[in-house]
Order: C-alpha cells, then structure tokens, then sequence
C-alpha cells in the first residue's frame, strides 16, 4: 500500500478535526473523501503530507510513517512521494507557470526536463501561458497550472484539497477529470478531499466523512 | 534560490528600486566624502614632503604654506634675496629653495625656482631639455596636457596669480620658451610653470648679470626644434645671490633641516626677525584640514542616516512581503524547500537589493566627485578625483552588504517560526 491511515486522529484546540479514521490506497487507485465544511478534510490532507502529526494511531506512506520521521527526513519524504493541489495556493506569485514547474522539479530534486514540462502543459491545454504569472490566470487556468505544477514532480501520492468548489459544474467535471487522467497517467496514487458532491459519480471509490471527522460510510 | 529572490524583487520592482536608490544615495556620500577627503589629504602630504619648514613675508602662516606649497592661495608678500643666503648658511639648513611667484599663464603659476625644486618633487623630464637660461620654462604636465604647448613654443605671462589673469595683463615684451614637459608626478608640480627666478625677475624689470648657460638658445622655436636631452635637470648657474641685484628678492623660500634640532631652533630665530615668518607645514596643512574636518564628519553622518533608512526601508519592505507571501513560503515548503533554502531566498533578497544599492552608489559617487573636480578647477587643483578607487571603498561596499543582510535577517528569520499548517489552512 501506497498510503495506510489506520485510526489516526488529529482534534485542533479550538474544536474540530479529524478521525479517528482508517482507510488505505494503492499505487495508481484513485480515492474521493467527500465530507462537509469543518469536517477535517484539509487537516487529512496536512496529516498525509506529514505537516501534522497525528495524536493517535498511524499514517504510513509507502510503508514509513511520516510522523517518526525527524523533520528533515519528513521534508525528504515528502519532496519524493507525494504533492499537494491546493484549492486556492496554487503558483509560486512571483514566478511564471512554466518557472513555478521548474522550480517544482529542482525543490523535488530531479534533473531539469524542458521537454517534460513543454509536454506536460501541452496536454493540460495550458502551453501558451507558461510565460504567465499566476496573476494573469483565470481560475480554471491557475487550476490546470496547480496540477501540471504537481505532476511535473513525478509524485507516486497526489493529494487535492478541495479541487473544484469554485469551479461551475462543467469546469468542475473537467478538473475531476483532468485530475483522473492525470494521476492514471503518470501511475500515481490520487486522494482527493471535498466537499463538492459533484465529484461523486465520477470517482470509481468514494469515502463519506462525517461533520464530526469521522468516517460516515465508503463507497467501492 | 537567486532566481526566485530576484523574481520577487522584479515582482515589486518600484520598491525594489526605491530602496537601491535610497541605499545608492548614502553609498555616494560616503565615497564622495571618502574620495574628497582622502585625496586631498594625500595631494597634501606629497607636495609638501621634504619641506620641514617654509620662509615668507609676515602674514598668515596657513597662506603662506597655502601660496608656497600648493599654490592656492596669493603670496603674504616677499623677501629679501639675503634670507636666502642666511639660510644657506645655517649648518641647521639641509636644503633652502626660493620662489619668485607674480604671474601665471592661462591658470597656472609661472614659478621662478632652481632645479633642487623638481628633485623635491620626484619630478623628471618626459620631453625636451630643462631650463638653463632666463625666459626658459619647463611645464608640469597637466599644464602641457590642458594647454596644448610643447617645447619650442613660446608663451605669454600674465601679471596675476589666478585663473582670471588674462591677455591685457600679459607682459609682451618678455615671452617664455617651453625646453621641456615634466613626466606626472601627482603633486603640485603636475600644475606648475618652472623657470628660473631670473626669469621672474626679467619679466618684472629687475635687473641682474646674464648667467653663463651652456646651450641657451633664444632662437626661434616656432619652428619645433628642440633636443630631447631627458633626463635630471642640471644645475647651471652660479650662487643666486651672486647674480642679483641689489634689493632683489623672492617670494618664499622651502627649507629642509639638516636635523632635528634645526625644527626647534630655526622657526623661533626666524620669527623673532620683523620681516620675515617661518611656517611649519605639518602644523598648518592640520589646522586647515581641521577646517574641512567638521563639515566632512557633518555630511558623512548625514550619509549614515540616509544609510540606515534605507536598511529600515530593506527591512520594512521584506517584514511586509514575508507577510503578504507567507503562502508562497507555505507551498515552497510543501513542494520541498527546506526552510534554510526559504530562509536564505529573503536573505538573498535584502542582499541584491545591498549590492546594487551599494555599485550603482559607487558608481554615482565616482562620477560625482569626478564632474565636480572637472567643472571646478580649484577641487583638481587640491588633488580631488573620482578615477581611481581606494581600498576603504571596499569596506564602504561591504558595509553596505552587511546593513542589507541585517535588515533581511528578521524577515528571513520569520520562516523558521512559520506554523505551516496554519498558514496552509488560512489559504482555504
């Protein structure tokens, strides 16, 4: 298994949070972890991602757990395995889309590849605005940008923080789609975290978080 | 990391600019007041080494070492020829050289000396042949370059020590002829006419015995001719006061003492006598620099000021941005930036901000002081340029690049407090 969670839990001191939860993902499955607003679902995400550690029970990526890990191995970890599609942080602001996908490849430590991210940004339909700052994107561009900004890393674990909620209905199938296609593509894990229940019929597993953070029913 | 730091100085490009202007600004000053100060100080210290004591008329002893060793200031008046000899007599006395000072040519001093003058200064014939015979000059070689003139040319004195003495007041009837051209040498003598003091005294009508010179030739010397005997100047004549005539005297005269205890005995016995003063030039060249000295600690700490706004300029600026980008910082953390990288892209940041700061007011500086020392002769005239650069200019540039680092060093430091997932959830 790519990514194990087995009864982790993470609850903020302010109230909410997450878990106790279980649930695991294989390389190249595709995940959706649908849940209301204040259900936990960025704080999954964070947990994942080894930004939190989690206050009971274990996360283990590609078999380690992130939160043993001393904080430099943890970055490492991080750097080689997973990355991140934020709803709203997406770019680097000051860098161009095509800078922001160079940058990503040298922080994750592979070798520049022009040709790579030239196709890349080709197949997510974005190639004319490599030259742009995020600034200058329309939100469905900034989205396309965000992935391609992820993929190019090469992550075996893609995570996506509420992808689509400000995407209309046809933007948001199309981002639902991109994400598959490209996690498929590129034999990646992909989890993704919502609320927008639009996503549903498209993900081929589903799993239902509670207000509470806790798991409400799956769907396989 | 220096392409992300200089993207982000790009992405607010007036600010950035501000703040190396600003930083520029205080970097000109001090190497402007640097540059000034410096030079003058070593144009002092050459022209008047070797020269332990100067003899004048009475009068102010900072003119007098103002008008005999650098020649920026008129003469105190004269004295007798005798002085000279008395001088020379004294076992105290190393070295005693005369000057006969009253007339200039489109600027510079036309000086009236004996040959032990150039060896004061290190000087030595780059063309032609020295002076041996009245109404022979040879230039300093900023004369040369700014006149044009070259040996076997002749030229006009004018009455009057300044640059306004012009051609009504030019003594026709006695024309000099150019022998040679003196190599630079950095000093005063880079600026002067030399002849010999007879020469001052033809121009001016006093009579004295033709001295017997071996090769003078008042021919013609339009026609170019000249020899090219380079090389240390001859002496060439008898005793001066052998060939004057009664009354004559001289302008001042440069002494060098034989020993230690000449600086204590000589200046008293001078001064007691009514006509003549004996000025010390350590003690002078220092209180007139002294004058300087306020105004250019005045200015310098004006510049510091203006170097410490800009540091609080580089900081205020970064302390904004590492908050307005603090989900930038987030998400390089997440792509994979260590937070030492992150760290030292702000630091960075302040750093090339500093450094352009810093070349750009070198720059700016330089040119300054180098427009200034062209526009005003008086400011070349004391040895201030703007080619050249000194060695503390680097520690102007790295205190420059030190305030930098300071004033990025808190923003850069917040990196390392920063609650990533807080500012990840903020983001949402």
């Amino acid at each position: 298994m790519l990514l194990e969670v087995g009864n982790a839990s993470y609850r903020h001191n302010g109230g909410g949070g997450v878990g106790p939860l279980s649930f695991a993902l294989a390389a190249g499955e595709a995940c959706l972890l649908l849940g209301p607003s204040g259900s936990g679902k960025s704080t999954l995400i964070q947990l994942i991602a080894g930004l939190l550690t989690p206050q009971a029970g274990t996360i283990l990526v590609d078999g380690t757990p992130m939160h043993a890990l001393a904080p430099a191995a943890r970055d490492d970890l991080r750097r080689r395995t997973i990355a991140i599609v934020f709803q709203s942080l997406r770019l680097v602001s000051a860098l161009s889309v095509h800078a922001n996908l160079a940058l990503a490849r040298k922080l994750a430590g592979l070798p520049a590849d022009p040709a790579r991210i030239a196709t890349l940004l080709d197949r997510l339909a974005i190639a004319p605005l490599a030259g742009r700052l995020p600034r200058e994107l329309s939100q469905g561009e900034a989205q396309r940008a965000a992935l391609a900004r992820a993929l190019v890393t090469e992550p075996r674990l893609l995570l996506a923080d509420e992808p689509t909620s400000a995407l209309d209905d046809r933007a948001a199938a199309a981002a639902a789609t991109l994400l598959l296609d490209s996690a498929r593509a590129a034999g990646a894990a992909l989890l993704v975290v919502t609320h927008d229940s639009r996503l549903r019929p498209r993900f081929p597993r589903a799993i239902l978080l509670g207000a509470d953070g806790r798991i409400a029913g799956a769907r396989a | 990391m220096i392409g992300l730091a200089l993207a982000y100085l790009r992405d607010r490009a007036g600010q950035s600019l501000l703040n190396v202007l600003l930083l520029a600004l205080a970097v000109a000053s001090l190497v402007a007041l640097l540059l000034v100060s410096t030079r003058v100080e070593d144009r002092f210290a050459r022209d008047s080494a070797g020269i332990d004591l100067v003899v004048g008329a009475k009068g102010s002893p900072l003119q007098l070492i103002l008008s005999a060793i650098f020649h920026l200031d008129q003469p105190t008046g004269n004295v007798p020829l005798a002085a000279l000899a008395m001088l020379r007599a004294d076992p105290g006395v190393a070295r005693a050289i005369p000057l006969a000072l009253g007339d200039s040519f489109r600027g510079f001093r036309i000086v009236g000396t004996e040959p032990a003058f150039l060896d004061l200064h290190g000087s030595r014939l780059a063309e032609g042949r020295p002076w041996r015979a009245p109404m022979e000059a040879v230039l300093g070689a900023e004369v040369a370059r700014r006149t044009g003139a070259a040996p076997g040319q002749k030229f006009l004195g004018s009455h009057g020590l300044g640059a306004d003495s012009g051609e009504a007041m030019a003594h026709d009837h006695a024309p000099f002829t150019v022998t040679g051209i003196l190599a630079p040498t950095g000093t005063v003598a880079d600026r002067l006419i030399l002849t010999s003091v007879e020469s001052v005294w033809d121009v001016h009508g006093i009579a004295h015995p033709e001295p017997s010179a071996p090769g003078h030739a008042h021919g013609d010397a339009r026609d170019g001719a000249h020899d090219h005997a380079h090389g240390p100047v001859a002496p060439a004549s008898p005793p001066l006061a052998a060939r004057a005539a009664p009354g004559a005297d001289v302008t001042a005269i440069l002494v060098s003492f034989a020993s230690p205890a000449a600086a204590i005995r000589l200046p008293a016995a001078i001064n007691r006598q009514t006509a003549l003063q004996a000025a010390v030039p350590a003690q002078e060249t220092a209180r007139f620099l002294s004058l300087f000295a306020g105004a250019i600690a005045g200015a310098r700490v004006l510049a510091l000021l203006i170097a410490a706004a800009a540091a609080l300029s580089i900081f205020t600026v970064l302390l904004a941005a590492a908050r307005t980008r603090a989900g930038d910082l987030a998400l390089l953390r997440v792509m994979g930036a260590r937070p030492s990288t992150v760290f030292g892209t702000v630091l960075l940041e302040g750093l090339l901000v500093a450094a352009a700061g810093a070349l750009l007011g070198l720059l700016i500086g330089h040119l300054a002081v180098e427009l200034a020392a062209r526009a005003f002769p008086a400011l070349a005239g004391i040895g201030v340029t703007g080619l050249g650069v000194l060695p503390a200019e680097l520690a102007i540039l790295a205190g420059a690049l030190g305030l930098g680092a300071l004033a990025a060093l808190l923003p850069a430091a917040a990196v390392f407090r920063a609650d990533l997932a807080a500012t990840l959830a903020r983001a949402h």
